[in-house]
């Protein structure tokens, strides 16, 4: 008999003890106190190692409480731990409760604000609690910190980050690769490893602890999902390190035993947290696949016997079948044992949580992994996937496809730049394509950039779950119209009203069918789209008037969503995050006639028919008079998209130029186009940016990006008001801002911006700070959101059911000589020879059966 | 009705069919004194389902029985059953209840194997038997199916020495497996997903309590002791749960076929007929002994709540609509009030003012034709039951609006006779009169029907309809053989890679080369 039997029937004490609705007892907690708890069992050695361990970690003694609860180990553990460590307190519980178990004692004795959990195997870095208190400390919605974790050695990972399957179970993806940079960022996750993580005593406490009926394995994903559920961030803090001989207490058992403790834990923890849609699809299926699991595990495990007694009932009494078969069928039981108690907190949970389960998904990463390479039991996890619906459901990523009608080239302008953070900023979360219908010519190290045309179109729409574009996009796929893809249209650019003036050339006839096609192809545009982006909210409320003729929103549509957000956003044009730095000058010494000490200002765009260069030049031509040294540079002529015509305002600038005698001496036109990347070396020449147009529809409805350059580069703006930037200068104090045609107040601005040096230095900081509202990654906020939860318009879908996102299984990697390299290389520095050998007889075992 | 007074004329209209599982032919010799068409077909033939459905087809009678050569009813059982079916047209199964203390019961969802007669026709157009069961579990799964497409089964008390319910001979093994299947093929997905995680709940548990295991022998608190032995001994019902759910999975990806063909054919929407499906749980086939830890199961997994539901209409009326329209409406509203269904009502202002939740949630939505202006797909979305209430008004509609719901009504209601011509001539412009519903019901009111008045009981018909609504027999395909819901017509052919992954598998290259033979040959020899 075992300790834990009862003692007239034999059959285990099961523990009972809930992770709500009560909690934990409470108690009062000492301020800025680390209270480090590690439970024993038959390991002191391990125990003590750990415990001495904090001999070299930067946190004061006095801060400090180290707990070790001895799990009833019955071997001498507890005395050799008081023995070596007087000052530890060491609790014994009489009873071995398991790791969740333990732990809870442990905190019940702990008088800290802040509880560790290390295992009894593991060691900390020094800076293992001062890291992690920091973070907590600095901010309450932090419910706990991760821990980083490596192997014994540093070398190989053994926590970075935590995913969960579908069917609840939690797993390391990045375990035992080589340790690298690309961890050593702080982020959010869905769990720590109980190995080493912390918590805040009192939450501990008030949200029931670990879960003792897990016993141990998963206690520590559940802790990180309730947490989550309950509005808590989990985060990881990689400069909290620690160190892990993995596995060391499960050695001592069978392998079966851990995997039901897996198998059962995975199930009481879908049940407790999935809300009512997502366990309606995921239980049944879990179920069903733990009984398989277990089946064909054993089955494909050569030593042990056959497992044919699942196939058919034999008649005769008995049947010899192997424990690890039985895992996931004893686990269904178990789950079926514990019902009543976890209904109970699941009921508890459900009502207290904050956070949807679509709002965890992305913490998920990857829910559909079948993770174990047995074929009998990929079948049933691919038959069951589609039978449940669980990838429309279990959504972690999306596969997002950003398409531009711009050339994407070193030389990107306006809409290709935007196309290009978009993607940027979305593959933070999902799988992006970024496609040209122009050409791709730059490659990203985050997101796919591809090229394709015409049908060939269909291939990278058909991948995609969502489809963000700006442009022609359903002209050239029109299929899409009438498909279920979420469709996003970015009409940050009124084309139709650019073409007002763009399409003069095209003769009375000619511009008529012009404009009415554009409007024609963004009224498809406003009938189809689910969400739509504009930059800016004067935009918006132009975009809202053409949207009613298209019938949107529907009143049920506005009724939902009475601001209409989310419908049409703002999404401005941002400005990157990295500060300009100018590795060379693009005007001062490099353009004829710039000196280094000369004032300039710059015209940071093209020079279309809408702008007004010609008061400009007035303005400065009569500047000049007074201040020799003034020069305007016209940073480029001619737009990098062949598509965009050359203006007549352009020739009638450089002839004024002409006749005014400016030429090369106050006046200078660029008349190429700088390359994005070298933008920070002109702008960082200049003294003023300068944008001034017309009286003209497009320019007050239009965005000038050429404003966010300046601000940018903390240029103090010189600009016409009428468009939202134009009218933000005056009140924001980013410089002058002149009424249209006016050269007597442009003068008098760009006289003030270039020669008051207090009042240059005043914009330059307003400037500075305006400018920070229109970072790419605010900016973009409200489409990552949309992209977190996407689904289709609601007056869409009521007209065309179906459609939203599907979650797709991870792929496997492309055999790639240079990744193997990569890796051939990483596990000879982590493990020599040794780890590499064993390595290339994994892959070689796992080619011989066909995974 | 006693054999002596059956004329011969009306007995040779039924063809029994004799399974003789096994034993010789002339252990059908008890039945074969009967005065019908007799047929045996071998139970251990594996495609034994395949092998009845040929014998079916080839009876040229109306009604086929099916019978195990053991079976011992008296003849009149025949003479019952058949004149059941000949006395009321919307009937299409008779048999026994398993349920010895049941009398007759007029609707239920399953009657046993032995002595069920059903309508040859409807048996072949429904697919028949599934082979993916054993007899008993595809006589239970036939007759669910037959429910959902919107026929009638009937049990009868079961004839003297005939016993009502087959021992079971596998100690439920064949139940358990069929609870599975037929609930994966038969229910609607979301009812499907509750029902499914209780019965592998519920019959892991109940198997390996009966079969007296100790489920709590892998725990680690029982540690140490005996890891280094990898095997246990077990009584083998107690894996019976477990190799329940082994041979569902082995059939999901074929049921998840058959599910959407069901899905497409059914008629009857899940909560019309799930006081059936509670009947059999509690009464019927799928009884089962109740063993401890089970008893909650079906409450806490939510089972008890689904099966309680009662269905779900959906009123929708204009709000612009005249003032006796509005009346009609409240008039439903207050009649469906005392039925014990589920009302919820809108009244949309405007174009598609109506919540999807709604429209998702109804099982039959009622649209009065004022709302069509508004919103002229509302008829077209979400799973619903639709019923057109259509006032004289209607006829301005635009054609596309008025075809395009017409198109999709399951019913259509009006307000006089004359309405009546009018709207079944739109009806026929749109190709809804139709040999289908014809054949359903030849006057025709099961697609369009007059309302005497707007009073509550001017409104019977349509509350009627509401409380046991149908999809239009045109529209569920009915008119089409199912394909793959009961008969497999043969057995899922493996590809090469699966073949020749599982020879390696068995035993290396060589075993492959030695099995090739066929597809999997010529492909290893093409790539030799």
């Amino acid at each position: 008999m075992t300790e834990n039997t009862d003692p007239e029937t034999g059959t285990p004490v099961r523990s009972q003890h809930r992770t709500s609705p009560h909690g934990l007892d409470p108690k009062p907690v000492r301020p800025g106190v680390v209270s480090v708890v590690l439970v024993n069992y038959k390991g002191a050695d391990d125990t003590i190692a750990a415990l001495r361990a904090f001999d070299h970690v930067d946190w004061p003694a006095d801060l400090l409480e180290l707990i070790v609860v001895d799990n009833d180990s019955r071997d001498g553990s507890e005395e050799r731990i008081r023995a070596a460590l007087p000052h530890v307190t060491v609790v014994q519980s009489g009873a071995n409760t398991g790791f969740a178990g333990g732990c809870n004692l442990g905190v019940a004795h702990a008088t800290g604000e802040y509880v560790g959990f290390l295992n009894n195997d593991a060691r900390p870095h020094r800076r293992w609690i001062a890291e992690a208190v920091a973070e907590m400390a600095a901010d309450p919605s932090i419910g706990a910190v991760a821990s980083k974790v490596l192997d014994w050695d540093g070398a190989l990972v053994d926590y970075v980050d935590g995913s969960l399957t579908w069917y609840g179970m939690g797993y390391k993806r990045e375990a035992e690769k080589p340790d690298s940079a690309e961890y050593g960022t702080p982020k959010d996750v869905l769990f720590g490893t109980g190995a080493a993580m912390f918590v805040p005593a009192a939450l501990y406490r008030e949200i029931g602890g670990f879960d003792e009926r897990f016993f141990m394995f998963y206690e520590d994903v559940d802790l990180g999902w309730r947490l989550n559920l309950l509005g808590y961030r989990v985060r990881y803090v990689p400069g909290s390190l620690a160190y892990h001989k993995h596995h060391v207490t499960m050695k001592k058992f069978g392998n079966y035993r851990e995997t039901y403790l897996l198998e059962r834990n995975a199930l009481l923890m879908m049940y407790k947290n999935y809300d009512d849609e997502s366990l309606s699809r995921a239980l049944p299926a879990a179920l069903m696949l733990a009984v398989r699991r277990g089946i064909a595990r054993a089955a494909d495990d050569s030593r042990l016997p056959p497992t044919d007694a699942y196939t058919e009932r034999g008649t005769d009494g008995n049947v010899e079948v192997s424990k690890l078969s039985l895992t996931g069928t004893y686990a269904v039981d178990y789950f079926v044992d514990q019902l009543p108690s976890v209904a109970e907190d699941r009921a508890w949970l459900q009502q207290a949580r904050t956070r949807s389960d679509g709002d965890l998904f992305p913490l998920f990463r990857h829910a559909i992994e079948p993770a174990y390479p047995v074929p009998r039991y990929l079948d049933a996890h691919e038959a069951l996937v589609d039978f449940f619906g669980i990838a429309e459901r279990f959504v972690s990523r999306s596969r997002i496809l950003v398409v531009t009608g711009e050339p994407l080239s070193a030389t990107i302008a306006g809409p290709a730049i935007r196309a290009w953070e978009i993607a940027k900023a979305l593959s933070r979360d999902h799988d992006v394509r970024l496609l040209s219908t122009a050409g791709a010519r730059i490659e990203s190290d985050l997101f796919e950039v591809v090229y394709a045309t015409g049908s060939a179109l269909q291939r990278h729409t058909d991948w995609a779950d969502i489809i963000v574009f700006q442009g022609f996009l359903l002209e050239g796929a029109p299929w899409l119209v009438d498909s279920t893809k979420i469709v996003v249209a970015d009409v940050y650019d009124p084309m139709h009203l650019e073409q007002l003036e763009q399409a003069k050339d095209l003769g009375e006839e000619g511009r008529r069918r012009q404009i009415a096609a554009v409007t024609h192809v963004l009224n498809r545009q406003l009938a189809r789209a689910d969400l739509l982006l504009c930059a800016s909210e004067k935009q918006r409320r132009f975009w809202l008037g053409q949207l009613a003729l298209q019938g949107r929103p529907s009143a049920a549509a506005r009724e939902r969503d009475p601001d209409l957000r989310g419908l049409i956003d703002v999404v401005p044009f941002g400005i990157q995050d990295d500060p300009p730095q100018q590795r060379r000058h693009g005007i001062r010494g490099a353009v004829d006639g710039i000196g280094p000490d000369d004032k300039v200002i710059i015209w940071g765009g093209g020079v279309y028919n809408w702008f007004d260069p010609l008061t400009l030049i007035r303005a400065v031509h009569r500047l000049s008079k007074r201040h020799d040294d003034v020069r305007l540079y016209f940073m480029g002529m001619k737009h990098p998209n062949p598509g965009v015509p050359d203006m007549r305002v352009a020739w009638e600038a450089k002839q004024l130029v002409e006749e005014l005698g400016l030429t090369d001496r106050h006046v200078f036109f660029n008349s190429g186009w700088v390359p994005y990347a070298e933008r920070a070396d002109v702008l960082m020449d200049a003294d003023v940016g300068v944008s001034t147009h017309f009286h003209h529809v497009e320019t007050e409805f239009s965005f000038r990006t050429r404003i966010l350059d300046y601000l940018w580069a903390g240029l103090p703006i010189v600009a016409t008001v009428g468009d939202d930037f134009g009218n933000a200068i005056g009140p924001e104090g980013l410089g002058r801002a002149v009424p249209p045609e006016d050269v007597d107040a442009l003068e008098i601005a760009l006289e003030t911006m270039l020669y008051d040096e207090a009042a240059a230095a005043e914009a330059r900081l307003n400037v500075r700070a305006f400018a920070e509202r229109f970072r790419w990654a605010t900016v973009l906020a409200p489409l990552v959101s949309f992209c977190a939860h996407p689904r289709r318009a609601y007056d869409l879908t009521l007209q065309r059911a179906g459609g939203g996102v599907v979650a797709h299984p991870i792929p496997s990697p492309r055999p790639s000589l240079r990744r193997d390299l990569g890796l051939a290389r990483d596990y000879l520095r982590a493990g020599g020879p040794k780890e590499l050998a064993s390595r290339v007889g994994g892959r070689l075992s796992r080619m011989r059966r066909g995974l | 009705m006693s054999i002596a007074s059956t004329s011969a004329d009306q007995l040779g209209r039924v063809t029994v069919i004799v399974l003789i599982e096994g034993s010789p032919p002339e252990a059908a010799d008890a039945v074969l004194g009967w005065p019908a068409d007799v047929a045996t077909v071998d139970a251990r033939e594996s495609t034994w389902a395949l092998t009845l459905a040929r014998a079916v087809r080839e009876s040229e009678d109306d009604f086929v029985a099916f019978s195990l050569s053991d079976w011992s009813a008296r003849p009149d059982w025949l003479v019952r059953t058949c004149s059941a079916l000949d006395a009321d047209p919307a009937l299409t199964a008779v048999g026994i209840h398993v349920d010895p203390n049941a009398s007759a019961l007029p609707s239920v969802l399953a009657v046993g194997f032995d002595g069920l007669v059903v309508r040859r026709d409807v048996f072949v157009r429904s697919g028949g038997f599934d082979d993916r069961l054993g007899i008993d579990g595809a006589a239970f799964d036939l007759c669910w199916r037959l429910t959902i497409l919107g026929h009638r089964v009937q049990a009868l008390p079961a004839p003297d020495g005939a016993a009502p319910v087959r021992a079971e001979a596998d100690g439920g093994l064949e139940r358990q497996r069929t609870k599975l299947v037929a609930a994966a093929k038969n229910l609607e997905p979301e009812t499907a997903s509750t029902f499914l995680a209780v019965t592998v709940a519920e019959e892991v548990r109940r198997s390996i309590v009966r079969g007296e295991a100790d489920a709590s022998v892998l725990d680690l608190q029982r540690s140490p002791g005996g890891d280094e032995i990898g095997t246990i001994a077990l009584q083998t019902e107690s894996l019976d749960g477990a190799r329940a759910v082994e041979t569902f999975l082995d059939h999901l990806r074929s049921l998840t076929v058959s599910r959407a063909e069901l899905m497409h054919a059914r008629r009857v929407p899940d909560r019309a007929m799930l006081p059936l499906l509670r009947h059999d749980l509690e009464a019927g086939w799928l009884a089962a002994d109740t063993v401890p830890g089970v008893a909650d199961v079906r409450s806490l997994l939510g089972l008890e709540r689904v099966l309680g539901e009662p269905l779900r209409v959906l009123l929708l009326a204009g709000a612009t609509a005249a003032a006796h329209r509005l009346a009609r409406h409240d008039a439903l509203r207050q009649a469906l009030g005392t039925t014990g269904l589920a009302v919820r009502e809108s009244r949309p202002r405007g174009p598609g003012e109506v919540s999807d939740d709604d429209v998702t949630w109804a099982d039959v939505l009622v649209v009065q034709s004022e709302v069509l202006s508004d919103a002229p797909w509302l008829p077209t979305v979400g799973r619903g039951i639709v019923v057109l209430d259509l006032d004289a008004a209607a006829r301005t509609l635009p054609a596309d609006v008025l075809s395009g719901a017409l198109a999709r009504a399951d019913l259509v209601v009006c307000g006089t006779g004359d309405e009546r011509d009018f709207w079944l001539g739109a009806l026929s412009g749109v190709e809804r009169v139709n040999a289908a519903i014809y054949d359903e019901d030849e006057s025709l009111d099961a697609l369009a029907l007059a309302l005497a008045g707007d009073r509550p009981e001017d409104l019977e018909p349509l509350v009627a309809f509401c409380r046991a609504p149908r999809r239009a027999a045109d529209l569920a395909a009915a008119d089409e053989a199912l394909r793959t819901a009961g008969t497999q017509q043969r057995p899922p052919r493996p590809g090469v890679r699966v073949l020749v992954r599982e020879y390696y598998a068995a035993g290396g290259l060589s075993e492959v080369v030695k099995r090739a033979s066929g597809r999997v040959g010529k492909k290893v020899r093409r790539t030799r």
